[in-house]
């Protein structure tokens, strides 16, 4: 078996590799603001996040796997480095630009094909160049572990800088110039002779990018007049005036407009007139949109209120009209700002209802307030007879069987955690929970109305009767009675699976049906197919005698393993701690920093062979049933980064021990990388959109240990050809 | 050891067959997929009753006549619609009796301003449409073929029998697109008429002359979603054309049947006060100044739902030049209270009819005339 004698290396091994550093650093920067300025243009969702993320992996393979075919000059790599910032610049004006190039108007739906073609194409654009940047580092270096560790140092480095640093402070158009033009210091540094040229270049063009990145924002909205825009924490807020209306969009979703009290209504008063009126309301969002000046309606309210997004509230104050910021001020209202699921948690306070009013579950932050372990924990909190209430999306004249079963899914979660629930139909649906009966009968909810002597506009009795006529309530049960009802957990977010289908429905296309059939395929063949495939893969040997086919396939599970184990780790974590901006960035800095902690330590290895590597392998099998066997239990906070620091940390060590095996590993250093790339896309492209929801965290991980004790079993049976 | 008979004692031909045998039982995984996926395709109790408007063609194709697509079909081909085959050289409807949605909504829903105030309409429509609206606020039905729905068996007979059941002087074709099932449509008009029961149409107008003519003779109103006064926004945001709709409107006010046109007004799009005064100015010219006009508040939808709401001075602006240009019954619509919501007598401007939302607060007019000036109020008032 071949071994790699770094007696000679040892001291080379280390050594400060700053092409790789600065690869590292600005794979990172650029993927973070990638992906921010992505989900500012289309519809977010896990769905389209997973196309990004598995665009980047994919076109990060493909690079690498070209450079190590084609072999570039060496000299390119400056030049390679310098192109991805730019190439990233001109990734967000192509965003922006994307609807005029589509004749689509400013918040105009789109599919999930033109999405994926978006989320493909402009990470090509940047992750190309940087998958075979890569290569031409290692050969410069002349180790690609080398390479794989500095560049996992300089991303944990570039990460920490540009979640900690940069997104904060400015916009994501403004952060990439700086981020470019810090790579430009980075490439002046690292490169001599005319190679400083490419640095000017870089520099100049991220100042111009700079300077037109307000105009293209105003652009992508016009006709309609921005007033303001602000890249926060938790996306892009959008101010637009419509005459005398003010609109406040996030990441292109309308979160209100201003005056128009008709979501507010009924996000209220369906909830407040079942037992004609509340002393103390928690309202989770929404309330900027009118909900709190409703609440406030009823004599001797009280109101705690959250919202998670502090641009939300900055921005309201500075726009709304004085009535509504009334609202927000009076002394009733305490503001809470934070995570809504973690408030109420933390919190002892008993409500009399509580209130939702939030975007549709369509991602895994937002889904957490549609699940049976949140709706237990609201049911905890409120008093006897106390009302949950929500609302989603629904369509007033026809359910068909996508929106059924995602309605019927609400409630039977609902019904998971209440003895009494009901449901309003109507344009959006609006769903109510309690231990008391409830009532949706317009006679008895007009008299309520009467008695406080409330003034609506949209929810006057006429409408109501409309709304709840008996054939329109006859109509919804039997739709909620046909669909496919299932139980959206924490574990198992059924929820958005389902927006995804019903995004897809809008649009007729290949998309709805794929999902649609995807979701209706029984369960375990979505785990076994796959599984299966990718296990009759290892088993190889018997075809593919060659030693490098067998570690490039186990270099693709360990990257199909450390990506999804990493997804569901950070899908757990925000389930159960929230989505709290500050704590995700060290979340995602553990994992690579343990991926360069992984690769220092390969690289120390006395013996970089084919028993390190199946030691290695059944780490990561231990670790992965570790993850698995304790999801029953709530781990403490700091477990979590932990648990990243060591799937990085064997990541980058296996890469080093694989590398080594490899002999064509010298002639193409980057072909290791990109099968761990390739297993990596694997995973990304369908776990969080369509395995977890549709599988649950418990049955992948399952399936994870399941392919890795394949994976270890096809290393031990093969180890002689090693 | 020999390198061909790894230490498993597995051998090529063995891998092989028993990766094919692993690979048939996986097999039925996929097959259920492909077949989950196409289930769609299943036809499910569609209708197969002759369309009337349409003429043969050689070799077993047909056009169509029914509205202006004028869709040329071969054998086995749909139109545009979706809801109208191609069998053998004679066209099909497909929804005849196939309703997708019962409801019963207020008559000021539709909206019908001048007909029958306070009542109840039963609605009644099926799957499909001739155009595709980007806001479509039924497009769960209209853009689904009728394989897409759940339709129930809802004949002529049983919908005028439904509509006394519940007490509803009038039924509502609407939702989707009654153009589309149009020999539904005017069968249960002719049945209704027989009981008594009024029969309204919702439609956005894109149907041809001799159709609309017919349909004149069965039903008492229609309303018209005139969805905007430039070609250019009908073929970028409604796949139609406007002059076959304005032709539609001339047909109808002069046949006499009742009429009232709809303008939704969307941000940006359609709002333009010169192109709405245009419009006005065409339709007092066309039509006559008794036409009621409604302006009505969009509600971000379907595929513009992140599009923000109009804004309420834009609809009063608007309503404000129709009134000035002389026509005597404008209002806004959706939005609950709003003084557009209510009827004015046009010569001594006595409130009439006091609206909120789909309430009507006071109702003074008798016997079709103002009170106070006896100017006649046009409409169907009983």
């Amino acid at each position: 078996m071949p071994e790699l004698s770094n007696a000679g290396s040892r001291n080379l091994g280390l050594r400060f590799a700053p092409p790789a550093f600065l690869l590292g650093a600005l794979a990172a920067a650029m993927q973070i603001l990638l992906l921010r300025e992505f989900a500012a243009h289309f519809p977010a969702s896990e769905l389209t996040l997973g196309f990004v993320l598995a665009g980047w992996l994919f076109w990060g393979a493909i690079g690498s796997a070209a450079a190590s075919r084609f072999r570039p000059a060496e000299a390119a790599l400056p030049r390679l480095l310098a192109a991805v910032p730019v190439l990233a610049a001109a990734a967000f004006l192509a965003l922006r630009g994307a609807r005029f190039a589509l004749g689509l108007q400013p918040g105009e739906l789109t599919g999930a094909g033109t999405a994926a073609l978006f989320a493909f194409g402009l990470t090509a654009a940047v992750s190309l160049p940087l998958g075979a940047a890569f290569v031409l580092a290692a050969r410069r270096e002349g180790s690609a572990s080398r390479v794989y560790l500095w560049e996992a140092a300089g991303a944990a480095a570039g990460g920490i800088a540009t979640a900690a640093a940069l997104v904060p402070w400015m916009s994501n158009g403004r952060a990439l110039a700086v981020a470019g033009a810090a790579a430009a210091a980075g490439l002046h540094a690292a490169f001599s002779g005319r190679r400083k040229r490419a640095a000017a270049i870089v520099v100049l063009a991220m100042l111009a990018f700079a300077l037109v990145d307000g105009p293209s924002l105003r652009l992508y909205w016009r006709p309609f007049e921005l007033v303001r825009t602000s890249d926060g924490l938790y996306g892009r807020i959008s101010v637009l005036r419509t005459e005398e209306q003010i609109n406040l969009y996030a990441d292109g979703f309308r979160l209100y407009s201003c005056p128009d009290r008709s979501g507010a209504e009924e996000a209220v008063h369906f909830a407040l007139l079942q037992r004609g009126g509340a002393r103390r309301v928690l309202l989770i969002g929404g309330g900027i949109g009118g909900g709190l000046g409703e609440i406030l309606k009823y004599p001797g309210v009280e109101v705690d209120y959250v919202e998670l997004d502090p641009e939300v509230l900055r921005l309201s104050e500075e726009f709304l009209p004085a009535p509504e910021r009334a609202a927000l001020r009076d002394v009733r209202v305490r503001t809470h700002l934070g995570d809504g699921r973690a408030f109420l948690e933390s919190s002892r306070a008993v409500y009399d209802a509580v209130l939702l009013d939030l975007p549709e579950p369509a991602t895994a932050p937002v889904n957490r307030f549609y699940t049976v372990e949140f709706f237990r924990s609201a049911a905890a909190h409120l008093a006897e007879g106390g009302v949950l209430s929500f609302r989603v999306p629904a369509a007033e004249n026809y359910i068909g069987p996508e929106l059924a079963a995602f309605l019927a899914t609400m409630r039977a979660t609902l019904a998971a955690a209440f003895p009494e629930t009901a449901v309003v139909p109507g344009d959006t649906a609006v769903f109510l929970a309690s231990t008391a009966p409830l009532t949706l009968d317009p006679g008895i909810l007009d008299g309520r109305m009467a008695d406080i002597g409330l003034r609506v506009t949209y929810t006057q009795p006429a409408q109501i009767a409309a709304r709840l006529h008996p054939l329109r309530r006859e109509a919804l049960a039997r739709a909620l009675a046909s669909g496919r009802a299932e139980i959206n957990t924490d574990f198992r977010p059924v929820s958005y699976y389902f927006q995804s289908v019903l995004w897809s429905s809008a649009f007729r296309g290949g998309a709805a049906r794929i999902l649609a059939a995807l979701g209706s395929l029984p369960r375990p063949w979505l785990l076994v197919l796959p599984l299966a495939l990718v296990v009759l893969l290892l088993a190889a040997p018997v075809l593919r005698p060659r030693a490098p086919a067998r570690i490039l396939s186990a270099a693709a599970l360990m990257g199909l393993t450390t990506m999804s184990a990493e997804l569901l780790v950070l899908i757990r974590f925000q389930t159960l701690y929230g989505v709290v901006y500050g704590r995700l960035a060290p979340l995602l800095a553990a994992f690579m920093i343990g991926l360069a902690a992984g690769a220092f330590r390969g690289e120390r290895r006395s013996r970089r062979g084919a028993a390190a590597l199946i030691g290695l392998q059944a780490t990561l099998l231990g670790l992965v049933l570790v993850l698995g066997f304790t999801l029953a239990v709530r781990p403490p906070a700091a477990a979590f980064p932990s648990a990243l620091f060591l799937l990085g940390f064997l990541g980058g060590d296996f890469f080093i021990v694989a590398a080594a095996l490899v002999p064509a590993a010298a002639a193409r250093p980057g072909s290791v990388y990109a099968a761990d790339l390739a297993g990596s896309c694997v995973g990304a492209v369908a776990l969080s959109a369509i395995l977890l929801p549709l599988a649950g965290l418990p049955a992948l991980f399952a399936g994870l240990s399941v392919l890795n004790a394949a994976g270890l079993l096809a290393l031990v049976v093969g180890r002689k050809r090693l | 050891m020999d390198a061909r008979r790894p230490l498993t004692g597995m051998n090529r031909r063995r891998f092989l067959r028993t990766a094919a045998g692993t690979g048939a039982a996986l097999a039925s995984g996929p097959a259920a997929l492909f077949q989950n996926l196409y289930a769609f395709q299943a036809t499910a109790n569609l209708s197969h009753v002759e369309a009337r408007y349409y003429r043969k063609l050689p070799d077993r194709e047909i056009e169509c006549q029914l509205c202006p697509r004028k869709c040329r079909l071969g054998d086995k081909e749909r139109g545009y619609c979706g809801v109208r085959e191609n069998d053998g050289g004679r066209y099909y409807t497909l929804v005849y009796g196939k309703a997708c949605t019962r409801a019963v909504d207020p008559i000021e829903k539709k909206p019908f301003f001048h007909v029958l105030p306070g009542t109840a309409a039963l609605s009644v429509a099926t799957a499909g449409c001739n155009v595709s609206c980007k806001f479509c606020q039924n497009w769960e039905i209209s853009q689904s073929r009728p394989e897409q729905v759940t339709h129930v068996d809802f004949p002529p007979r049983d919908v005028a029998a439904a509509a006394e059941a519940n007490r509803c002087p009038s039924i509502a074709f609407t939702y989707s697109e009654p153009t589309v099932f149009y020999e539904y449509m005017f069968d249960t008009a002719v049945e209704a008429g027989r009981r008594g029961v009024r029969s309204l149409v919702v439609s956005g107008g894109h149907i041809n002359p001799e159709p609309l003519e017919a349909l004149t003779k069965v039903v008492d109103a229609i309303k018209i979603d005139l969805k905007a006064f430039t070609p250019e926004f009908y073929k970028t945001w409604v796949k139609g054309d406007l002059a076959p709709v304005l032709e539609a409107i001339k047909l109808i006010a002069r046949r006499k049947t009742w009429l009232e046109i709809v303008y939704l007004v969307i941000p940006t799009l359609n709002d333009d006060p010169d192109d709405v005064r245009r419009m006005v100015r065409w339709i007092l010219k066309e039509v006559g100044p008794a036409v009621p006009l409604h302006f009505t508040r969009f509600m971000p939808m379907y595929l513009v739902k992140n599009l923000p709401p109009t804004p309420i001075s834009t609809l009063r602006a608007l309503r404000k030049i129709a009134l000035e240009e002389g026509l005597a019954y404008v209002y806004t619509g959706n939005i609950p209270g709003d003084e557009g919501e209510n009827t004015w007598c046009p010569s001594c401007k006595t409130l009439l009819i006091r609206r909120n939302g789909f309430a009507i607060e006071a109702n003074a007019i008798k016997g079709g005339m103002c009170p106070s000036c006896r100017t006649p109020v046009p409409g169907i008032w009983a």
